[in-house]
C-alpha cells in the first residue's frame, strides 16, 4: 500500500466502506483506514463517500474526528485516513461496569456541543447524531463522527429529505415529514442523547415511525397550533392522540439525578417547536454548563473496560 | 480563542488550496501547458517508426501547433459555457451548475488541455458536482440525455478529478453572500424603494453568474465578488449602503476613523474586481472553439499530422498531375496509401 500507511486488521464493513486499523508509518501514529469500495456502484462514487471526505476536509476541530489524508492506492479505491478512535458513547453507555456521575455527563455534553457547534458555524448539518456516532479517543476526547448523511444548509427554499436521523433520535419535525427544516434537528438529537446518558438506557425507543410518534409525544407532550403555530400542516400532521405536556415535577421524577439547570438545559433542546429550540451557541452559553460540579476532565473520564 | 467568520474562511479548502494571486495563476498554468506539450512531444516521439507518416511528423517538428496559453484557456472557458447550458437542461440548481464549472476551471490549473479534451472533462465535472450538491443523477439517464456518450466513459474520469481536486469538493459560491446583502441593505435601508433593490439584485444575480467565466473566483472570496456585481448594477446604492453600513460621509457627524478605513479599502477591492468582470469574462465562439479542438486532435494523435501533411503534399503534386500525370506523383500516392 502506497502513501505511508499500512493496514493492519479488519474491523468493520459497511455498505460502502471497508474499515482497517493501521499505522502511519513514517509517525507511527494509529490510525483508521475507510477503504471506499469503487467500482460497486453503478453511479461511480458512493453519496455517503462523497459526503464523508466533503465535510471532514473543512472541519477542523477538537471534537470532530479528524480527516488526517484521503489517497488512491493502485486499485484506484479510495482511502479516508481517520484518526484512530477505539471506542464510542454508546458502548460506554451499555457497559454496566462503568460508574457514570454528572461531571462526566457534563464534559461529554460540552464536547458533542462544542463540535456541533463547530458544525453549523460552517453550514453544516449532521443529520445522524447518536451515541455510537460520537466517538471517543484512547485520552478521552468526545468527538463527531459519520458525517455520511451530512448536507449544507442551503437556501431556505430549497427542499430537503426528513427521512434522515436514526428513528430515535429523530426531531418532531422530522418525524411529521417537513421538507425545510434546521440545525435544530441536531440539536434535538443531543437532548435526547442527554437524556440517555442521565437515564442509561434510550429515552424514546419507538419500535417503528408511527410509534416513534406516540413515544415521544407521550413523553413530551404533543404539539399543537397554539403552541407551534403552522405544524398542523405538515405532512404527517393527522389523527394525533393528545398527550398534555409533562409538568415539571413528572420530568422531576424522570430524571431523579438531574439539577434544575440539567433540566432546563434538555427541556430547552427538547422543544417541539423547533423555532423555540436553543441553539449550540444557546446550549454552550447555559448556566448548566458554569454550575457545579465543572465537568470532568476528558483524560479522567470513564474508558470502556 | 475567539474564531471570527474570516477564520472560518480561511480554514476553508477554497482558501487554502483554490485562492491565488494573478501570478500564482499564471504560473500554474504555464506549468500545465508546459506539460501538455512535454506529453504531446513524447506521443510524437513513441510513434511507430515504420508507418510513413512517422518520418514525416519527425521532419516537419517545427511546424506542428501546439495549443497556446490562452487558447487553453478560451477552451475551458467555451465548455465552461456549455456545461452551464446542460446543467439548465437537467434542472440543476445555480450551485451544482456553479461548482461543476469551478470543478472544470480547477482541473485545467493542473491539467492542459492537450493531455484531457475539456468536452470530455466537463461531463464528469456536472455529473459529480451534482451528487456533490446533493442533485444525484443516475449515469443512465445522465448519460442518455447527452448524445456521443456512455456511462463508462463518463465515469471513468471520475477519479481523475477527484484527485486533481485533491479530494477538497466543496465550493462556496456568491449566490449566498449576494442574498445576505439583499436582506441587509433592506434592514441599512428601510425606505429604498424596493423595486429598484429587486431589480440590482436580479441584475446582480447574472453578474454572478457571468464571474464564473473569469479568473474572479481563484482572486476575490464570495462575498466581495457578490458585492462588485451589486456595485456594477447600482454604484449609488451600493455606496450609500456601505456608508451607513460604516458611518461614514454622514452629514451630522464626523467620520469614524476606522470605518472610513474600511469603507475605503472595500471599495478598492469592489473597483479592481469590477475591472475584472467588465474586461476578462470569457465567451469564445463556436469557430474558435473547433479551431482548437482541431489542433488538440493532432497533439492526441500525431500521427494525423503526418498524414495531414501527406494528403497535403498529394494534392499539391496532384494538382499539376491532372495536366501533366507522372509517374513520380503516382508512386507518392501509393506510399500515403
Amino acid at each position: 500500500m502506497s502513501s505511508g500507511y499500512t493496514k493492519e486488521k479488519k474491523v468493520g464493513e459497511g455498505t460502502y466502506a471497508v474499515v482497517y486499523l493501521g499505522k502511519q508509518v513514517v509517525t507511527g501514529r494509529d490510525i483508521a483506514i475507510k477503504e471506499i469500495k469503487t467500482g460497486t456502484f453503478k453511479d461511480g462514487l458512493d453519496m455517503s463517500a462523497i459526503r464523508e471526505m466533503k465535510y471532514l476536509q473543512e472541519l477542523k476541530h477538537e471534537n470532530v474526528i479528524e480527516l488526517v489524508d484521503v489517497f488512491a492506492d493502485k486499485d484506484k479505491n479510495l482511502n479516508l485516513i481517520l484518526e484512530f478512535l477505539p471506542s464510542d458513547l454508546e458502548m460506554i453507555i451499555n457497559d454496566k461496569k462503568i460508574m457514570i456521575i454528572p461531571a462526566d455527563i457534563k464534559s461529554w455534553m460540552l464536547m458533542t456541543l462544542r463540535g456541533l457547534h463547530h458544525c453549523h458555524r460552517n453550514g453544516i448539518l449532521h443529520r445522524d447524531l447518536k451515541p455510537n456516532n460520537l466517538l471517543i479517543s484512547p485520552e478521552g476526547y468526545l468527538k463527531l463522527a459519520d458525517f455520511g448523511l451530512a448536507r449544507s444548509l442551503g437556501h431556505p427554499n430549497e427542499k430537503l429529505t426528513s427521512n434522515v436521523v436514526t428513528r430515535w433520535y429523530r426531531s418532531p419535525e422530522l418525524l411529521f415529514g417537513a421538507q425545510h427544516y434546521s440545525p435544530a434537528i441536531d440539536v434535538w438529537a443531543v437532548g435526547i442523547i442527554f437524556a440517555e446518558l442521565m437515564l442509561r438506557t434510550p429515552y424514546l425507543p419507538g419500535k417503528d415511525d408511527s410509534d416513534q410518534l406516540v413515544v415521544t409525544f407521550q413523553a413530551l407532550g404533543t404539539p399543537t397550533e397554539e403552541k407551534w403555530p403552522g405544524v398542523s400542516h405538515l405532512p404527517h400532521y393527522n389523527n394525533l392522540t393528545v398527550f398534555p405536556e409533562p409538568s415539571r415535577q413528572e420530568l422531576r421524577n424522570r430524571f431523579p439525578a438531574a439539577t434544575e439547570l440539567a433540566l432546563d438545559l434538555m427541556c430547552g433542546m427538547l422543544s417541539l417547536n423547533p423555532n423555540n429550540r436553543l441553539d449550540t451557541k444557546a446550549c454552550l452559553l447555559h448556566p448548566y454548563f458554569t454550575e457545579s460540579p465543572e465537568p470532568t476532565e476528558p483524560e479522567k473520564l470513564p474508558q470502556k473496560s | 480563542m475567539v474564531v471570527s467568520n474570516d477564520d472560518l474562511f480561511r480554514r476553508s479548502t477554497q482558501f487554502r488550496f483554490w485562492s491565488f494571486t494573478r501570478l500564482q495563476l499564471e504560473e500554474l498554468r504555464v506549468v500545465a501547458n508546459k506539460k501538455g506539450i512535454e506529453k504531446t512531444e513524447e506521443r510524437i516521439n513513441q510513434l511507430d517508426d515504420s508507418l510513413p507518416e512517422t518520418k514525416i511528423v519527425k521532419d516537419h517538428r517545427d511546424q506542428f501547433q501546439y495549443v497556446h496559453l490562452d487558447e487553453e484557456k478560451k477552451l475551458v472557458s467555451y465548455y465552461a459555457r456549455r456545461c452551464k447550458e446542460l446543467a439548465s437542461f437537467f434542472h440543476l440548481s445555480a450551485q451544482s451548475r456553479s461548482t461543476a464549472i469551478m470543478y472544470l476551471y480547477k482541473f485545467y490549473l493542473y491539467h492542459s488541455v492537450m493531455e484531457y479534451h475539456p468536452g470530455n472533462i466537463m461531463l464528469t465535472c456536472l455529473f459529480l458536482a451534482a451528487k456533490v450538491e446533493n442533485q444525484f443523477i443516475g449515469i443512465n439517464s445522465f448519460s442518455k440525455n447527452i448524445p456521443k456518450t456512455t456511462p463508462e466513459g463518463i465515469l471513468k474520469n471520475e477519479y481523475l478529478i477527484l484527485e486533481t481536486m485533491k479530494f477538497s469538493l466543496q465550493c462556496h459560491h456568491p449566490f449566498q453572500p449576494l442574498y445576505g446583502f439583499f436582506l441587509d441593505i433592506q434592514q441599512m435601508l428601510p425606505k429604498l424603494d424596493f423595486n429598484r433593490l429587486g431589480k440590482n439584485y436580479d441584475g446582480a444575480r447574472e453578474l454572478v453568474n457571468d464571474s464564473l467565466f473569469s479568473d474572479l473566483p481563484f482572486l476575490y472570496t464570495p462575498p466581495q465578488i457578490a458585492l462588485t456585481c451589486l456595485w456594477v448594477c447600482d454604484d449609488v446604492l451600493v455606496e450609500k449602503y456601505l456608508s451607513k453600513k460604516f458611518k461614514v460621509n454622514r452629514k451630522d457627524e464626523p467620520d469614524d476613523e476606522q470605518g472610513l478605513q474600511h469603507y475605503n479599502k472595500i471599495l478598492v477591492i469592489i473597483r479592481q474586481c469590477a475591472d475584472i468582470l467588465r474586461k476578462e469574462v470569457q465567451d469564445p465562439s463556436q469557430d474558435e472553439s473547433k479551431t482548437i479542438s482541431a489542433k488538440i486532435k493532432l497533439c492526441l494523435e500525431p500521427a494525423r499530422f503526418g498524414k495531414k501533411i501527406l494528403k497535403q503534399t498529394t494534392e499539391q503534386l496532384k494538382r499539376p498531375a491532372s495536366i501533366d500525370e507522372s509517374p513520380d506523383t503516382k508512386r507518392v500516392k501509393v506510399e500515403s496509401e
